[in-house]
């Protein structure tokens, strides 16, 4: 398939309310041409507001957006495109194909809109179905397609019309795990050979994690943490982007900064786990959360940097999920398969030092860039 | 070696044995399982009301009966014969002639329905036009009360000498005569079925329109469709299967009503089939009544036939959507309260003017002098009186009007309960042992009395009950053949309820129960009824309320014993006491508005009570 025009999109304080409830707070956000930035957050958190506000299906109340240099929305609401004049494309959660058309006329609708000739319909239509896979499925009615096809043809129905960017709405959240496996697939195949700037609304931070360039995490309205799928995965901005982020959890672990021989430390657990803190302004005798990835975390019989008791052990299959429990505080592991470990066992765990992430207790918000 | 021959042979034939035997053991037990006894029951109940019924009339139909012998030299009574059918089939104003009326007075009246209703759907959903709500309820009242109160208040206002009748509320008023043609006839039949069903055109496509998915109309927005565009290749295409079925539904009902063109149609000679099947039978015809009422059906059946074809299942969808935001309604602008104005003055002068004239004249003491000092309650509570309707007396005071009413409460309330217990009955096997033949059967056999238009299932029970048969009683002119008729016709409204209402209703809820020991009776009793209490009741109310108005289901079935309220007007009618059957008309009126406040008022209270039942 052709390589797509890239065009970014950028929101400059955009506001939206519905009622009393904030559904966007003054949110800002650049979208680089080319990318696959995705929205991630819980339910409510003005996800799919935002995406519907960039698709001219919802006007909100203050700000900017920009497509590829246009202005679609601005000047206090004074300029606001209608969908069909942003250029883009949108793919539906609940793929929103037209019953009553066929798989050909949902996919030509858009072309037949803009008057292209027969001959013209006809080869782009066998062009996206082929795309999606869906060759010689012209003549079935949706009803006839299973979900995972369903959404193939909504997603041929919006590349057709070759838009500058397509938006997607948590778009493989009906299908069984296996199908949005698959798809997940396709859609990052059909990310790099196409080129087309995307913007994805989801829910499910392991499909951000995997799709991604870009990962906008999103909570009350507002962008919470910007950046690429490593860096909020390893380096959240906060407790909450960090508590989102990632199954297991990170751990999080309420502690107190020490100055141990020049050095800070942070001491948590009743001072059974001690961090050293390096590259972080930080003094001493401040209360700070430390948060850790179970991965980051070993086990060992001695040594070490902190002890506990072990609490349950898990296995994925892969390898082993270790509660630790020190007091009433839960540390979990992830450790290979190999170990064996044996309930209320006494062990030592360490923590590797580069990896840990401090934030400040009282707002949450991650040290080093506060 | 032979001994170990011998006895794998006899293992052999064991084997068969055993096979056969297992065989039969687990028929048995299927059939005799709870299950299998229900399904059996509801199966054995439906062939019985509905299909025997049908069978016995066809048959009498095409054989000769004992008045008909003479015609035959040397035939016997029950010999196979075409005669009824050439007879009826070849004759122009036995058949043919009201066979086109009947198709002319169908497709107009739906028509005209169609549009009222879809105009006053579309206004009341999708624009930004005033009194939402009281056109809302205007639209649904013509439903709430007998088909015939216009037909009556129609003749009340437009009658005068010129056709033959007293002056009328619009000749006494400006001295106008309305040509005959708009009196009686096809044009004022038309008009008044349309007045009465738009109703169902208006509930079904404003259920369509509210409840089409937004979303698929935002994927034709971002593909470049203007609004007009998504109006006409979405929208419209979207809610057709809906508006098709809408169509059917007041096509068929047209079909057979009775009351309306016995009003406005018989006293200008204009027959349709269902007069056709009251008047063949009144002149004891009942071969050739038979025949039309089985004309009557097949032409329903073909109707909902090609429905079905035109729709088809590759297109049978559901248009209730999934999320989506609210739509912005359309704006009509500055024209907001005159289009506001212009619809409320339609329904006023179409569906609140002729129920207020209607009711004014049973306060008339002379026919056609409609002036304020001519207002008695004479007919409402006078004594009878020797020159007024034969010495007939006032509504009120009349016992036979209470023992009318009496009929009608009872009728209608037994009715009703034995139809939404059967409802649910039906819903457990459609929806438990859905894929099973039994299943398949009893959801197509519950389907059956939607084709066949209320007269013909008079005649169809008239013919059946009025004389002896293998296996069934004399009933006619018991109360508990009305109760059947109207059982029989109305289990399709309690079959809808009861399955959807068993549809909610999880297996699993049931299998916990069945796990624990506990019966099927008890299963029922305890489980499954307390939870579907509410697709019972809102079918138990829509069963009462259609059925306190019923007159063509029961016009042919009514003997002075057994006679309802409706019916009632109806003779009224017969005898000229048009004073009488008016008063009467407007007491039915307001006992049904009564009831339907009262199904109002209890859905209300079970949707603020009921939310937490089905997640």
């Amino acid at each position: 398939m052709d390589i797509q025009r890239s065009v970014g999109v950028s929101i400059r304080n955009l506001s939206k309310s519905y009622g009393k409830v904030k559904a966007l707070n003054d949110v800002s956000l650049e979208v680089p041409p080319g990318s696959f930035t995705t929205l991630l957050g819980p339910s409510g958190c003005g996800k799919t507001t935002l995406l519907r506000c960039i698709a001219g299906l919802e006007e909100p109340e203050s700000g900017e957006i920009w497509i590829g240099g246009k202005m679609v929305f601005g000047r206090k609401g004074a300029v606001c495109l209608p969908p069909k004049a942003r250029d883009l494309g949108l793919v539906f959660q609940s793929y929103a194909l037209w019953p009553h058309m066929t798989v050909k006329e949902n996919i030509a609708f858009g072309l037949r809109i803009r008057k292209d000739s027969s001959q013209a319909v006809d080869a782009r239509v066998g062009e996206v179905l082929h795309v999606v896979g869906l060759t010689g499925y012209q003549s079935r009615y949706p009803s006839e397609l299973s979900g995972g096809q369903q959404q193939r043809v909504s997603l041929a129905r919006m590349l057709a019309v070759s838009p500058a960017i397509l938006l997607m709405d948590e778009p493989l959240s009906n299908l069984d795990a296996k199908l949005r496996n698959n798809l997940r697939i396709e859609l990052k195949r059909l990310h790099s050979t196409t080129g087309l700037t995307v913007v994805y609304v989801t829910h499910d931070q392991i499909e951000a994690m995997s799709l991604s360039t870009d990962v906008a995490v999103m909570s009350q309205g507002a962008i919470q943490d910007l950046g690429t799928p490593g860096k909020v995965y390893h380096n959240p901005s906060s407790t909450f982007v960090a508590d989102f982020m990632g199954n297991p959890y990170m751990n999080l672990v309420e502690s107190e900064t020490v100055l141990v021989d020049d050095r800070i430390e942070a001491h948590a657990l009743g001072g059974n786990l001690r961090i050293p803190i390096v590259n972080y302004p930080i003094g001493p005798g401040k209360k700070v959360t430390i948060g850790f990835r179970p991965e980051e975390v070993s086990i060992s019989a001695h040594g070490g940097n902190g002890k506990a008791k072990v609490h349950a052990v898990l296995s994925t299959g892969a390898d082993l999920l270790v509660t630790l429990r020190s007091g009433d505080v839960l540390v979990t592991a992830r450790v290979d398969n190999q170990s064996s470990l044996g309930m209320d066992q006494e062990v030592c765990f360490s923590v590797s030092p580069q990896v840990v992430n401090v934030f400040d207790t009282e707002s949450g918000r991650s040290v080093n860039i506060a | 070696m032979k001994v170990q021959h011998n006895s794998d042979a006899s293992r052999q034939a064991n084997g068969a044995l055993s096979d056969l035997d297992a065989f039969m053991r687990r028929a048995t037990r299927r059939l005799l399982s709870p299950q299998g006894i229900i399904s059996m029951v509801v199966l054995v109940v439906l062939a019985y009301v509905v299909l025997m019924p049908v069978a016995f009339m066809i048959h009498d139909s095409l054989t000769l009966s004992g008045d008909d012998l003479r015609l035959v030299p040397g035939a016997t009574e029950g010999t196979f014969t075409m005669k009824h059918w050439i007879r009826t089939f070849t004759s122009w104003p036995r058949f043919l002639g009201p066979l086109r009326n009947t198709l002319v007075v169908s497709a107009g009246a739906t028509v005209l329905a169609m549009i009222i209703g879809g105009v006053f759907a579309w206004l009341t959903t999708l624009t930004d036009v005033p009194f939402k709500r009281f056109m809302g309820f205007l639209c649904m009242l013509p439903y709430m009360i007998p088909s015939w109160a216009f037909s009556m208040a129609w003749v009340e206002i437009l009658q005068h000498r010129g056709v033959g009748r007293p002056t009328g509320f619009l000749t006494y008023l400006t001295g106008l005569r309305a040509p005959e043609w708009l009196v009686f006839g096809p044009v004022p039949i038309i008009i008044n079925c349309a007045i009465h069903y738009f109703p169902f055109a208006y509930l079904t496509m404003s259920a369509a329109l509210s409840g089409i998915d937004t979303q698929l109309e935002e994927a034709a927005d971002i593909l470049g469709a203007s609004r007009l565009a998504v109006m006409r290749k979405i929208t419209f295409p979207l809610i057709t299967p809906a508006l098709l079925s809408a169509a059917i539904m007041v096509f068929s009902r047209v079909m057979g009503t009775f009351g309306t063109v016995s009003i406005l149609g018989v006293p200008a000679r204009y027959q349709v089939l269902a007069t056709q099947v009251y008047s063949l039978t009144r002149f004891g015809r009942m071969s050739e009544a038979s025949a039309v009422a089985v004309a009557l059906i097949v032409l329903c059946a073909i109707i909902v036939y090609i429905n079905n074809r035109v729709i088809g299942t590759r297109r049978n969808y559901a248009v209730i959507g999934g999320k989506g935001t609210k739509k912005r309604p359309f704006s009509l602008g500055k024209h907001r309260y005159l289009v506001g104005s212009i619809s409320l003055g339609f329904l006023g002068v179409f569906v609140l003017l002729p129920l207020f004239l209607l009711a004014y004249s049973s306060l008339m003491l002379n026919v056609g002098d409609w002036s304020l000092g001519n207002i008695s309650a004479h007919w409402w509570v006078g004594q009878p009186t020797a020159y007024l309707a034969h010495g007939e007396p006032g509504i009120l005071v009349n016992p036979s009007v209470w023992k009318a009413a009496w009929n009608t409460i009872r009728v209608s309330v037994s009715t009703a309960l034995l139809c939404g217990a059967f409802g649910l009955l039906i819903g457990y096997v459609v929806v438990r042992m859905k894929g099973s033949t039994v299943a398949t059967l009893v959801d197509a056999i519950a389907f059956v009395p939607v084709v066949i238009p209320s007269i013909a299932f008079g005649a169809v029970y008239l013919s059946i009950f009025a004389k002896p048969r293998p296996f069934v009683p004399m009933l006619y002119g018991s109360f508990v053949l009305l109760v059947l008729v109207a059982f029989a016709k109305r289990v399709p409204y309690t079959t809808r309820t009861g399955v959807s209402a068993m549809h909610q209703i999880s297996a699993e809820l049931e299998e916990a129960a069945y796990l624990q020991g506990a019966s099927l009776w008890k299963r029922i009793t305890r489980i499954l009824f307390p939870l579907a209490r509410p697709g019972f009741v809102a079918g138990v109310f829509l069963v009462a309320t259609t059925t306190m108005r019923e007159m063509s289901l029961f016009v042919l079935l009514m003997s002075p014993g057994n006679r309802v309220l409706a019916g009632q007007t109806f003779v009224y009618n017969e005898i000229g006491a048009s004073q009488l059957s008016n008063a009467l008309m407007t007491f039915i009126m307001i006992l049904s508005l009564a009831l339907a406040g009262i199904v109002k008022l209890w859905e209300k209270h079970a949707s603020q009570a009921q939310p937490a039942l089905h997640e």
